[in-house]
């Protein structure tokens, strides 16, 4: 089918885009491999007669091409991926402005750039003859940014926006994971942040950024990943442009680069807050506590993530007003255990947080402010019930469901890029869909229960939002996870 | 240089050392005291350390530390205490003359110190110890040289409030990672033993003299 797709895209750019075989433009020409009349049956396990060989679209459809790195004198790392069509999209770490769309313009091209806690990510997707200029432009536009003060005025009141937003919402899953963040690394690495925090929105200016682009920004913590291209290409296009160029900040050398290894510490935060009127519309939004507990699991380079990923899945769970159906996780732990069985309980979403040096699966739950001991109870009950029986069917739908979840995605191109571009980063190779599709199909349930049994024996991290008076305290959460059934230690109270 | 320090000659020099410290901080009062047992296991010179506990209650469950505890009235100073926790943990008995000496106390974020106490222990096998098991799960030994090596070594800066506070090194790639008060201690001991082949991390502009 792809072969098929290829050569309608073909059709379509006009006649004289390849030699060989001469098809008519327009009507008559498709008509000739579509269904109806007089046609050869092809079976679509061959290729059409007639049609150029394709290069990247191949018909057993498995992703077999390697990704290519090289690695050039100044540390930065260029990495490639082939997959059919025209256009290819290139990352590397950035800044859009209007001269930058006029040239993307030409070659059909749009542009993105994203942070997260430990990578940024600068995004082009093009068209593939656009290559060079594409490279280029990433290189000026990381390497020589302007800052000037009118796009640095108009930044701090974009983040000045985003925090009085963060802060609005109904949906408190952002700063829950701020929250959550700082209770299990305290005062370090990832513990830190994510958000600029309002007074020090002022004090950043071109100084600040300069020290910190220069610093972070070296060839040794890049990489310039493509899908679409050819690797020698892309080499070229990245010798020239990023081999050898003084950026805008100067040749200083990186002093102040923090190195500092993620340390889970575990701990508690808690933020009071009056939810009870926080819907933005006419309609009311019921008054909730939100809470967050989390396990210190593993990095992302050690071989137990996939077990974690694995058990993640296997909890599920997401709002009890989910419409549901198939592939939504309906029968995922927390939904059956959970939100099934107490209709009080408006959420319980389970997540996986995995960094170069450590990582986090926490629980999220939220329920009305009188019910936070019952709520806090039944789930500390869910994470001692993770390391006990893992039924077979459960666990092999949970891994069904990770594999198709990493192939759908992987499907689109942005994604295969991103992935690209952190797994360099991280280790400087890649792991091929079917290699990650094996090792999920090899996760066991006594590798879960090891996994499970391990992250019980750490200290909790504990977030919660809202209205805590009956909220238990830390030490009690600890208890309960070390304890053999999860339950909360009894408290003698006289007024309940 | 490291094998030196099992050496008699490398026990003189690390007394002599500690002498001034040991006389001035033996008999003060202190909230807890820690055993660093010096062993070779194999031939090899190594640190024991001990995997306290998740059954504990308190802040250190689970953590990595050294043998050691809180400080008993009945003790008669932090020496005592800590080869009296050794005892009571991993079973095993030391001697006091087998101690060499006593290293800088460490605060634990504002409260009184624990007083790490330097022992060698001589020849043993990890493996053969009976630890109790209510208040140790697991007993495993990081030879010198691990330790030393510029790989198994990291640090991490801590913030609060919004700017920096102190750093604290971390060792890693061991059967668990070293953290906190218990890295800072063999930071002590890895100065001590092996001068100039180890590069501290530990940086506080703001932490209370001991």
């Amino acid at each position: 089918m792809a072969a098929v797709v290829l050569a309608a895209t073909r059709l379509l750019r006009g006649p004289g885009s390849w030699g060989g075989a001469r098809l008519r433009f327009g009507a008559p020409a498709c008509r000739q491999f579509s269904s109806g009349g007089a046609y050869p049956s092809i079976p679509l396990s061959s290729p059409l007669p007639g049609v150029p060989t394709p290069v990247f679209a191949t018909v057993d459809g498995q992703e077999k091409f390697e990704t290519k790195i090289t690695t050039l004198d100044n540390g930065l790392r260029v990495a490639s991926q082939n997959k059919f069509g025209q256009f290819c999209t290139s990352t590397d770490r950035f800044d859009s402005k209007d001269e930058i769309l006029l040239t993307l313009e030409k070659h059909g091209g749009i542009c993105d750039c994203q942070t997260s806690r430990d990578t940024t990510m600068y995004a082009v997707s093009a068209d593939s003859k656009g290559l060079d200029t594409v490279v280029g432009l990433l290189a000026d536009v990381v390497l020589h940014p302007r800052l000037t003060d009118e796009e640095l005025e108009m930044t701090r009141m974009a983040v000045q926006f985003e925090l009085e937003d963060l802060n609005m919402r109904p949906d408190p899953e952002p700063l829950l994971t701020e929250m959550i963040h700082e209770a299990a690394y305290r005062g370090n690495t990832v513990g830190l942040h994510r958000f600029c925090p309002t007074e020090n929105v002022a004090k950043i200016d071109r100084e600040v950024l300069h020290s910190y682009l220069r610093n972070y920004y070296t060839p040794d913590r890049m990489v310039l990943a493509a899908v679409g291209v050819e690797h020698s290409h892309l080499v070229e296009c990245a010798r020239k442009y990023l081999l050898g160029t003084r950026p805008a900040w100067g040749s200083g050398k990186a002093v102040d680069v923090d190195r500092s290894v993620a340390q889970y510490t575990g701990g508690i935060v808690k933020l009071e807050r009056d939810m009870s009127n926080v819907s933005l519309g006419p309609a009311p939004f019921p008054e909730l506590t939100h809470i967050m507990i989390g396990l210190e699991s593993c990095s992302f380079l050690e071989g137990d993530f996939i077990p974690f990923a694995v058990l993640n899945m296997m909890m599920g769970g997401g709002g009890s007003f989910s419409a549901g159906g198939p592939g939504k996780g309906m029968f995922t732990r927390l939904y059956l255990n959970v939100l099934n069985r107490h209709h009080w309980m408006y959420n319980a979403t389970s997540y996986h947080h995995s960094y170069e040096d450590t990582g986090l699966l926490c629980i999220h739950a939220s329920a009305d402010p009188r019910q936070v001991r019952e709520m806090v109870e039944i789930i500390t009950k869910e994470f001692i019930l993770m390391a006990g029986t893992v039924d077979e069917v459960e666990l092999e739908r949970a891994k069904t469901q990770l594999m198709s979840m990493l192939m759908m995605n992987l499907e689109s191109r942005p994604v295969i890029f991103e992935d690209v571009g952190r797994q360099v980063l991280a280790t400087c190779s890649r792991k091929l869909p079917q290699e990650l599709c094996a090792l999920i199909r090899n996760v066991k349930p006594e590798d879960i229960k090891r996994v499970a049994s391990q992250m019980l024996r750490r200290k909790p991290a504990v977030a919660a939002l809202g209205d805590l008076t009956d909220l238990p305290t830390y030490e009690h959460v600890q208890a309960a996870l070390s304890s053999k059934d999860g339950r909360l230690p009894r408290t003698h109270r006289l007024f309940r | 240089m490291l094998p030196d320090c099992l050496s008699a000659e490398g026990e003189r020099r690390c007394r002599r050392l500690l002498e001034g410290a040991t006389a001035r901080l033996r008999a003060r009062p202190a909230a807890a005291a820690v055993l660093v047992p010096l062993c070779s296991v194999r031939g090899v010179p190594a640190l024991l350390y001990t995997l306290r506990s998740s059954r504990l209650a308190g802040r250190h469950k689970g953590d990595v530390s050294f043998p050691g505890g809180k400080c008993d009235p009945a003790d008669q100073d932090v020496v005592h205490t800590a080869l009296r926790e050794t005892r009571e943990e991993l079973g095993l008995a030391v001697p006091e003359e087998h101690v060499w000496g006593i290293l800088q106390p460490v605060h634990d974020r504002g409260k009184a110190p624990v007083v790490p106490v330097l022992a060698s222990v001589g020849p043993l096998d990890p493996q053969n110890l009976r630890p109790n098991r209510e208040e140790v799960d697991e007993v495993f030994a990081l030879p010198l040289a691990h330790l030393l090596q510029a790989q198994n070594q990291g640090y991490t800066h801590f913030c609060q409030g919004g700017c920096f506070r102190y750093t604290l090194p971390v060792f890693l790639h061991g059967p668990h990672r070293v953290w906190g008060l218990t890295a800072v201690i063999t930071e002590f001991t890895l100065q001590l033993l092996a001068p100039g082949a180890y590069q501290p991390r530990l940086a506080s502009p703001v932490l209370p003299r001991g």
